[in-house]
């Protein structure tokens, strides 16, 4: 053994000696703590708002008044009792499911595409094509769809050339679906993709081979065996659809309404946070009953 | 005999459904293309074709002090809360990317559960929280640099964590034993292995984190103040008035920058992974 | 270099007992292989002399060293990892530098006692490459440059060629003896092969399920397996059962076979399929010290140099037999054939 080694080990062994048979180079309980700061900054400023916010929405609004101690449901009742309100739920939900079965309809063959792609530099390019407008944000992504479908955008320069008479899309219910659509894609074709992508090919071929076409083989292997990527991205983007909200309000303009944007005025322009708050929980019920109802639908009609 | 034979029908649906799958691409794409495109037009008014091109609304856009701040401010904040997500993110990730014990996932769930709850409904909570904070103890923080950051931090986390988690899990543990059986104890393995090895995905998650504080518009909507807004909200307060070429240089800026940090970002780690 | 001396070192996993009652004195320059089925608790041991294992019970030393409750960075042994774990970041000579740098070696020293490492794994022109740029055999030398660079005071091998082909196993195998042999390490190699146990090591553990089986050099292993485990563990020993009559031994069907040397009373009988003579049809006149059975071929594997044969006795075992290639396919036996099995008395191991 070198002279160096031997004695930075010798003074080592005295250390070590001294300590409990458990202790022979670890040191448990000390490095547990270690995620206890992130847990705390989650806790104390995430769930312990959202608890704040629960207690809220059963608390009597005051003008001027913060926190009344009041017990009441009557923010609850006054949301089932508005019928402008219901309405602006029905919006949400309406848009939420024509947009997240878009989605679905658009992402099956684009990442299927993508997952069954020969050439590993376009697929990856593609790849990150279609992740990199994801992380553009949503004011940036919105400010495309109104150059699009502005009343001078780009597809009434397309109709006025081939002769046909511009029209008016933006601020249209329908045009908030495209434009939410367009933001949602990405998530379902990840999603999608990255399960694809698992399917042995082997299985189809298998498939070809027993006689099924390409469409018979796409709609009786490879969507049943893409289950889990389609419930996982269906319930993705029916959180997001029924939470957007820069599409809505800048898409759909000020006539129309839904959820987010409202919480957003309830809050700030209107002050009433028990209302607010109310409304925000209403929105977290539906949008969880919505997910189930929908995971289990697309898992009944897998299993016909 | 039909006209077509096997082979070229085959070929035919071959072509016709990549031809689909790329009209459903250029879906994704063609909107941000075109506010690239329009950011470029000579005429004020967005209109197409243009009348001509020019770089003058690039200029425009830095001389409108509620974007060049809200970009400055937007830079601050996502740079503080992409390291504060770091220092947090780094040591959980330590622990649950390389041991396994009872309530590891629960953990996991707790530092992931930012990603799953809305922006609006998120914000709106934070910003009451610190209202009522404020009311208490008397501490401004709606409304505030710290207040902002804080609220960043939060969901920045589990995008660090979702990173790092999946570097270190896949780190051969033979390798941190490599080095302890060689003398190095805990901390210098931590120093000299563990991170070293994992850097990469350290540039990454800090990038990313950055990138997901940047673009966020919900959660801050609530906790901007006046004269204090983020990239973000100056955009989308621009856009609700008017829609012009000096809002479409603004978002070609962030698209370049933004665009250009996750591809930086995926050279270390695929940032699809992170989905 | 030191002994290593383990004394009734045990490991429990709750109530799964891992190890236990491992007793195991281990020579200066000595090289030991643990041998033994999967599962049988040989990572464990070894880890447990590294110290990422704590024993839950028991002693162990290096020399005069006690190091049962040292952490892994103060016990001084240079292990070689199944998967090589070399540092990804580092190239191949920071790699082998590791060890010296954490004892505090002067860095005109680290560069040489490097330089010596590499070129005794014949690897000093690799000095600056990375490890993934390395085919499996090299990365499996700098492992090993960078285990004896540090002058451990036990080498530890957890199966370190099982990631290796056939061929550069072998290879790697003479060379970790050689080097083993020249620089007089005490060495612990782990292993699940029997051929590279017995090929490399001064002595062998078999184990099973956490116990030691048996302790002995090869040749003592194979010629005298104390227990019916290690005869068909190593070598793979036909097993027949029955009882010792004085010289003779019993099979449950009343078959008798002559046995040699002594009359210690037995109830089983291991013969090795290489001692097995196979003749067609019945065989003539035996001699007295010659154990003969019929039976019908009823498996025959061509192997090139030998011949294998699954023989089906009339009670219905079945018996290996192995046979040299005779350079003739035509007066081999075939299946279906009636044969009979002859060998020496001596050949009988007693078990
Ligand atoms: N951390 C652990 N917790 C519980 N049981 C364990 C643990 N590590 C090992 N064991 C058990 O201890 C026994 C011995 O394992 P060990 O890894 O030593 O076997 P081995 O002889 O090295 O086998 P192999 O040849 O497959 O590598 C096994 O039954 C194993 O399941
Ligand atoms: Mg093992």
């Amino acid at each position: 053994m070198g002279a160096a080694s031997s004695s930075s080990l010798a003074s080592g062994a005295a250390v070590g000696a001294s300590r409990t048979r458990s202790a022979a180079g670890r040191r448990v309980g000390a490095e547990y703590l270690m995620p206890a700061p992130g847990m705390l900054l989650v806790a104390l400023f995430l769930l312990l708002p959202l608890a704040l916010m629960l207690r809220f929405s059963f608390d009597h609004f005051s003008p001027g008044e913060l926190l009344t101690g009041a017990f009441t449901f009557e923010n609850y009742q006054k949301f089932f009792s508005d019928g402008f309100y219901q309405r602006v739920l029905g919006t949400t939900v309406f848009v939420s499911l024509v947009t997240t079965a878009l989605c679905l309809v658009m992402a099956l063959p684009l990442s299927y595409y993508i997952s069954r792609l020969d050439h590993p530099r376009l697929k990856s390019t593609l790849i990150i094509l279609v992740v990199l407008p994801l992380l553009m944000g949503n004011a940036v992504r919105t400010a495309g769809w109104m150059v699009m479908l502005g009343d001078r955008g780009v597809v009434n320069s397309i109709f006025v050339a081939l002769g046909f008479s511009a029209r008016t899309i933006l601020y249209t219910p329908t045009a908030v679906i495209i434009g939410l659509t367009s933001v949602l894609l990405p998530f379902m074709v990840i999603t999608l993709q990255s399960v694809m992508e698992g399917i042995d090919r082997r299985i189809e071929e298998a498939a070809l081979n027993l006689g099924a076409g390409p469409l018979t083989t796409f709609m009786k292997v490879v969507i049943p065996l893409a289950m889990p990527g389609i419930v996982a991205g269906t319930v993705l983007c029916l959180i997001l659809s029924m939470n957007a909200y820069a599409t809505p309000v800048l898409i759909g303009g000020p006539k129309f309404h839904m959820m987010a944007p409202t919480i957003y005025d309830q809050v700030t322009q209107g002050a009433n946070w028990p209302f607010g708050s109310a409304l925000a929980f209403v929105l977290m019920t539906v949008t969880v009953i919505l997910t189930i109802a929908s995971s289990l639908v697309i898992a009944r009609m897998s299993n016909r | 005999m039909s006209v077509l034979s096997d082979r070229s029908l085959r070929r035919l649906g071959r072509w016709s459904f990549s031809g689909l799958a790329l009209a459903i691409f250029a879906f994704l794409i063609l909107p941000l293309v075109c506010v690239i495109w329009v950011a470029f037009f000579a005429n004020k008014i967005v209109s197409f074709p243009p009348e001509g091109y020019t770089i003058d609304w690039f200029k425009n856009a830095l001389a409108v002090a509620s974007f060049r701040d809200g970009f400055l401010l937007s830079l601050r904040v996502s740079a503080l809360a992409s390291l504060s997500a770091l220092a947090l993110g780094i040591p959980a990730a330590l622990l649950i990317g390389r041991r396994q014990f009872p309530g590891r996932s629960a953990i996991m769930g707790l530092l992931m559960s930012p990603l799953v709850v809305p922006g609006i409904v998120g914000g709106a909570a934070i910003y009451m929280f610190f209202i009522e904070w404020e009311v208490a103890t008397e501490i401004q923080m709606a409304a505030t640099l710290p207040g902002l950051m804080i609220a960043h931090t939060v969901i920045a986390v589990p995008w660090t964590m979702r990173v790092m988690v999946a570097s270190l899990v896949s780190l051969d543990p033979a390798l941190e034993e490599a080095s302890m059986n060689l003398g190095a104890n805990r901390w210098v393995t931590l120093f000299k292995v563990v991170l070293p090895v994992a850097r990469p995905a350290i540039v990454a998650a800090a990038l990313l984190s950055f990138v997901i504080s940047f673009i966020d518009l919900e959660l801050s909507l609530f906790l901007v103040g006046p004269g204090r807004t983020t990239l973000p909200i100056a955009i989308v307060s621009y856009l609700q008035w008017t829609l012009d070429p000096t809002i479409c240089a603004v978002a070609t800026i962030q698209i370049v920058l933004i665009g250009s940090m996750l591809l930086i970002a995926d050279r270390f780690v695929s940032i699809s992974k992170a989905f | 270099m030191s002994t290593v001396v383990l004394q009734n070192i045990e490991k429990r996993y709750g109530e799964h007992i891992a190890v236990s009652d491992f007793n195991l004195s281990i020579g200066q320059g000595e090289l030991v292989a643990l041998l033994g089925p999967s599962g049988c608790g040989k990572t464990t041991t070894l880890r447990m002399v590294a110290g990422f294992v704590d024993a839950t019970a028991g002693s162990i030393t290096f020399g005069d060293r006690d190091v049962t409750l040292l952490a892994p960075y103060h016990r001084n042994t240079g292990m070689v990892f199944q998967s090589y774990a070399l540092f990804p970041h580092l190239n191949v000579a920071e790699n082998v530098a590791f060890g010296l740098r954490r004892r505090g070696v002067s860095r005109a020293d680290i560069e040489k006692r490097v330089a010596v490492a590499l070129d005794r794994v014949r690897l000093g022109a690799l000095k600056d490459r990375m490890p993934k740029n390395l085919s499996g055999g090299q990365q499996q030398r700098v492992a090993l440059a960078r285990a004896l660079v540090i002058e451990p005071d036990v080498l530890l091998l957890d199966e370190p060629l099982s990631n290796l082909d056939a061929k550069l196993r072998e290879e790697m195998r003479v060379e970790i003896r050689q080097i083993q042999q020249s620089l007089g390490l005490t060495t612990i190699f782990v292993t699940h092969d029997q051929e590279e146990a017995l090929s490399v090591a001064d002595r062998l553990v078999v184990m099973n399920v956490g116990r030691i089986e048996q302790i002995g050099t090869p040749f003592e292993l194979y010629e005298k397996p104390g227990t019916e485990f290690v005869a068909t563990f190593i070598g793979g020993a036909n097993i027949l059962k029955g009882r010792s009559e004085g010289a003779v031994f019993v099979l449950a069907d009343g078959t008798r076979l002559p046995l040699a040397g002594g009359d210690k009373p037995c109830s089983v009988l291991g013969i090795r399929p290489e001692r097995i003579t196979i003749t067609a049809g019945r065989a003539a006149a035996l001699g007295a010290d010659t154990c003969s059975l019929v039976g019908k071929i009823a498996v025959r594997t061509y192997l090139g140099a030998v011949v294998e044969y699954i023989v089906t006795l009339a009670s219905g075992e079945t018996l290996r037999v192995r046979e040299q290639g005779r350079g003739s396919a035509h007066d081999l036996p075939k299946p279906g054939d009636a044969v009979t099995l002859t060998w020496p008395a001596a050949a009988s191991i007693r078990l």
